[in-house]
């Protein structure tokens, strides 16, 4: 895994982690290759903080869990998405468009100053 | 996948799981590492480093896991009671009678807790209605050797001002005045205040507005702010009365504003007043007024009495009295509640408690039974792995559900309880009538309403949960069946007990009024009218002209057809005037020092022993050709029969002197019969006297003896005194037995809930005793119906059922006459005349008791013919 990982704030690794969820049931090593095949690399997000970030989740029940065989038929623990988390996904991702946009506009702004 | 509510983990399961859940991962990294060329242990090594903090992540996710078990948790919980909850209520409905039995026993205990905490809330605890209302106080001058409060003088309060530990002295002088109407006069209560009363009490005018300080001096326009009730009383609540005018005796006053109602609440001594006027002061006025006062913050009664004490001893060269005869007390004003009101409550309360405890004893009872019937079910859900805590919820989803239903039938059913309770209560409970309930009420219903159920609970439950499946399944009834059989009959013993001590207090009361209501009053107070009236000051300044008046108005009377005789007095029983001071008696030794004794005390015409009926025994009554004595000669007096065999006894009192707290001298020349002077059950005024009324001692009251009925004498009357003038209202006028009977209005009422509980207290064992019996007979069905099969006849077997019920009754009612003669103790300040150890009503109530208890067993019993053999061998 690339070592330039970046600092991500907190609210932000939940909704990644939902937005993994949100098209397939996964267990956690998948979707830590999803989310750096997504973010070409640039997403390396630490294994720790993803596992914690699954159980966190799973408490505010924002997904559920279960056990089933993975690919290579070995015993895996399974995340799905709820209709809770569904719409958390929706208000966060909402959240972090506006966060963005209002962002870069002040980082393109020219100086007014003269 | 679904959401799966699994079984719970311990936490260790849980480790194992993260721990597995990890090791995948890092199984599958070491694979993509090792796929891109390291070897197996370089591979490992890279994923366990690049993972991150391992061991941390492992305790925070079975942290976070074992919390997300235990919402899990209390989620099944929560669904679980809900279940029971269903089920219990689906089978409470199937024994639809049982269960209204209970339900309406629970409701009956909570409905008569309620109302009577909201009456108990109101008159003790209401807080004053004025703003801060925990620093407001009421100062007093109280007589250091009587210890008997007056209200202070005006000008004294003024002073009182000084003192540093008030933030505010106010004071309000009460008066009653006559209010002239159109053709009708009537007599109202006054109250007179300064401007800043009002903002004293944290109140405005609801209409209007308040005094102005111009108003406030001698010869300043005449105002006066209407009091609320009297307002929607008289005026209808006439937005558009400001600016009216009114004639409160005999000076016309314009109406300005309207007092808001908190103010028409009873505080302390000051009840509703129909007109406020502003006060008036002058320096050398001795008018007495209440004084209210509130304290800075930090200040504590105790220090604000020091204050007024010290300034008190200055020199005062206005003061009439010695000092040292009268001591400022300071009291809070939220404790001022009459002493008599509050025993009479506690006694209710006491009452009260006893009722929920039989109730909730009554659910108990109820509950063993169900829970009996029910042990089948029990010992099946034991054997399939209910474990005992899951069989207590069910045990408590039941108490629960007939708790809330106990509680919101009985919230409901305090409503009209209270209206009863406000309806029958008798005027000398100030403030009852305002009680109304609040929201605290509907906390108090569920909560003793499921505090109740809970406790009933408790026994069933606890049995319940030492069931043993395997014992219960093989039908080993009988020692079960002792058990609980033992268990009822305590639980009837308790019953009866307190039913019966509810029943001894009632029964001690009834004979006390009755005592009191028929005593020989002396007087003939079925035949004998009083008329209360009141002489307008303005029109009759001297003595002489109220003399020409009152005579007058007498001859008027007289004339009407069907009077018999008429009088005047000023009182009449039990109105009587008192008077109180050291009383010396001729030709005895009085040891120095004795506390002031006290007498109701009267001034009447002549003609008042014959007009009233009352006999004199001794001696001769008053003259009436003679005028009243001249200033050298002795005072006649006429002292009753107490007092003469008090003070002489065994000896002609007439002819000896005495006299009251070192005045003149008077002579005794006769002696009457005894009446109930200040009230039926009132022992104080028992030592009564009567002077001659004179010119210069005029009374305002006038009895009337007739054998007209009320209906017909009292317009009559009327006419007769408004013809004369029209300005004279009357304030009182009913038959002395009317009077006397009101006089003991509180205790009649207190006996009126006593009986009340007391019945129910014995309808509620009652059904408790037949439940009892009933469910042995259940218990018994296969011994009852063989003893029928070999012929037993029926009234053995009904004497077997009674007996088995009477044994834990006649207990109950040893046990319950001990408890009366404990609680006979708390009674014995309300009884009159009547030991609290009196037989008959002991005797009585033990009687009744025992009664009830037959006729219960005698139904139960009856049931038990109702068992034919088949049955009884059929029942398992």
């Amino acid at each position: 895994m690339p070592d330039k990982t970046l600092d991500l704030p907190a609210g932000s690794v939940d909704v990644l982690l939902l937005k993994a969820l949100s098209w397939n049931a996964m267990h956690g090593y998948g979707i830590s290759r999803w989310l750096r095949a997504q973010s070409d690399g640039a997403f390396g997000l630490e294994d720790a903080a993803l596992y914690q970030g699954l159980h966190r989740l799973e408490r505010r029940r924002w997904v559920t869990s279960a056990w089933g065989p993975s690919e290579t038929n070995r015993r895996a623990k399974f995340y799905e998405i709820t209709p809770d988390g569904r719409r958390q996904l929706g208000k966060a991702s909402a959240a972090w468009r506006a966060y963005a946009t209002a962002l870069f506009k002040v980082l393109d702004a020219q100086s007014t100053a003269a | 996948m679904r959401h799966l509510l699994g079984p719970w983990r311990t936490r260790q399961e849980r480790g194992r799981e993260v721990e597995e859940e990890l090791e995948f991962h890092l199984t599958c990294v070491t694979e993509e590492l090792m796929r891109s060329g390291l070897s197996r242990k370089e591979a490992r090594d890279r994923a366990i480093t690049t993972f991150g903090d391992l061991p941390l992540t492992r305790r925070e996710c079975v942290r976070l896991d074992t919390a997300t078990d235990r919402r899990v948790r209390w989620v099944s919980h929560l669904r679980d009671t809900l279940t029971d909850i269903h089920i219990v209520t689906r089978s409470l409905l199937r024994q639809r009678l049982t269960t209204a039995l209970t339900v309406g026993t629970l409701a009956l205990g909570v409905a008569s807790t309620t109302a009577l905490w909201s009456v108990t809330r109101h008159l003790l605890l209401h807080p004053v209605p004025f703003r801060d209302a925990d620093r407001v106080v009421i100062a007093w001058q109280t007589n250091t050797t009587s210890r008997m409060k007056l209200f202070p003088r005006l000008t004294q309060a003024e002073r009182w001002r000084a003192a540093p530990s008030f933030e505010a002295i106010e004071v309000a002088r009460t008066a009653t005045a006559i209010l002239r109407i159109d053709a009708t006069a009537e007599i109202i209560t006054t109250r007179a205040v300064s401007d800043r009363f009002l903002p004293f009490t944290g109140t405005t005018t609801i209409l209007g507005r308040n005094f102005l300080p111009e108003e406030l001096v001698a010869g300043g326009q005449h105002v006066a702010l209407l009091g609320y009730g009297f307002w929607q009383r008289r005026f209808g609540g006439d937005r558009a009365v400001i600016g009216r005018t009114v004639r409160i005796d005999n000076a016309i006053y314009q109406v300005v504003g309207v007092t808001p109602e908190a103010l028409d609440r009873t505080v302390g001594p000051l009840r509703a007043a129909a007109i406020w006027l502003p006060l008036v002061v002058a320096p050398t006025s001795e008018e007495q007024g209440v004084v209210f006062g509130r304290l800075r913050p930090g200040a504590t009664a105790a220090t604000a009495e020091s204050e007024l004490k010290r300034l008190d001893a200055r020199p005062d060269p206005s003061r009439t009295t010695p000092p040292g005869q009268w001591a400022p007390q300071v009291e809070a004003a939220a404790v001022l509640m009459g002493q008599r009101t509050a025993r009479t409550l506690y006694s209710l309360m006491g009452a009260v408690l006893l009722l929920m405890v039989i109730a909730a004893m009554n659910v108990t009872h109820f509950l063993l039974g169900r829970a009996v019937t029910a042990r089948r079910e029990m010992a099946v859900r034991a054997a399939l792995g209910a474990t005992r805590g899951r069989l207590a919820r069910h045990g408590l989803a039941e108490a629960m559900v007939i708790g809330i239903g106990g509680g919101l039938v009985g919230l409901l059913l305090s409503t009209p309880f209270l209206t009863t309770i406000i309806r029958l209560s008798p005027a000398s409970i100030p403030g009852l009538n305002e009680v109304r309930h609040d929201s605290s009420a509907g906390m108090v219903a569920m909560l003793f309403g499921v505090g109740s159920a809970l406790a009933a609970a408790l026994v069933p439950i606890w049995r319940g949960g030492a069931t043993k499946p395997w014992s219960l399944l093989s039908g080993a009834r009988a020692s079960q069946g002792k058990d609980s059989h033992r268990l009822r009959s305590l639980l009837v013993v308790v019953e009866t007990a307190l039913s019966l001590t509810l029943l001894v207090g009632t029964a001690l009361l009834t004979r006390s009024l009755w005592r009191a209501e028929h005593q020989d009053t002396g007087i003939r107070a079925d035949e004998v009218v009083a008329l209360e009236l009141r002489l307008p000051e303005w029109r009759y300044q001297t003595n002489s002209a109220r003399m020409v008046l009152m005579n007058e108005i007498t001859a008027r009377l007289r004339a009407i057809s069907g009077v018999v005789g008429v009088a005047q007095s000023s009182g009449v029983p039990p109105m009587s005037g008192v008077e109180f001071g050291t009383l010396e008696v001729e030709g005895r030794m009085i040891a120095p020092g004795t506390a002031a004794s006290f007498f109701a005390s009267t001034s009447v015409t002549a003609d008042y022993f014959a007009v009233a009926g009352l006999s004199v025994v001794a001696g001769h009554g008053f003259d009436p050709a003679l005028s009243p004595a001249a200033p050298s000669a002795e005072q006649a007096i006429i002292i009753n029969q107490s007092f003469a065999a008090q003070y002489w006894p065994g000896v002609d009192p007439v002819g000896k002197r005495l006299r009251i707290g070192g005045d003149a001298w008077l002579r005794v020349i006769g002696v009457v019969v005894d009446v109930p002077a200040l009230g039926l059950a009132n022992h104080e005024g028992s030592f009564q006297l009567y002077r001659q009324l004179s010119p210069e001692d005029i009374g305002q009251i006038i009895v009337i003896r007739s054998h007209l009925p009320m209906n017909h004498l009292a317009p009559l009357v009327r006419s007769a005194v408004a013809e004369r003038d029209p300005d004279v209202p009357i304030v009182t006028m009913a038959t002395v037995r009317q009077l006397l009977n009101d006089s003991v209005g509180t205790e009649r009422f207190t006996l009126v809930l006593l009986a009340a509980f007391a019945v129910t207290a014995v309808i509620l064992s009652a059904a408790g005793l037949f439940g009892v019996l009933t469910h042995t007979i259940a218990q018994q069905t296969r011994a009852i119906g063989v003893r029928i099969a070999l012929g037993a006849d029926a009234t053995a077997v009904q004497w077997m059922v009674m007996r088995n019920g009477m044994m834990p009754v006649a207990v109950g009612v040893a046990i319950g006459l001990g408890l009366s003669l404990i609680a006979g103790r708390v009674l014995s300040t309300l009884l009159y005349d009547i030991s609290p150890r009196d037989s008959i009503a002991l005797v009585g109530a033990a009687l009744l008791s025992l009664s009830v208890a037959v006729v219960a067993s005698y139904l139960a019993a009856t049931r038990a013919l109702a068992i034919t053999p088949m049955e009884a061998l059929r029942s398992e």
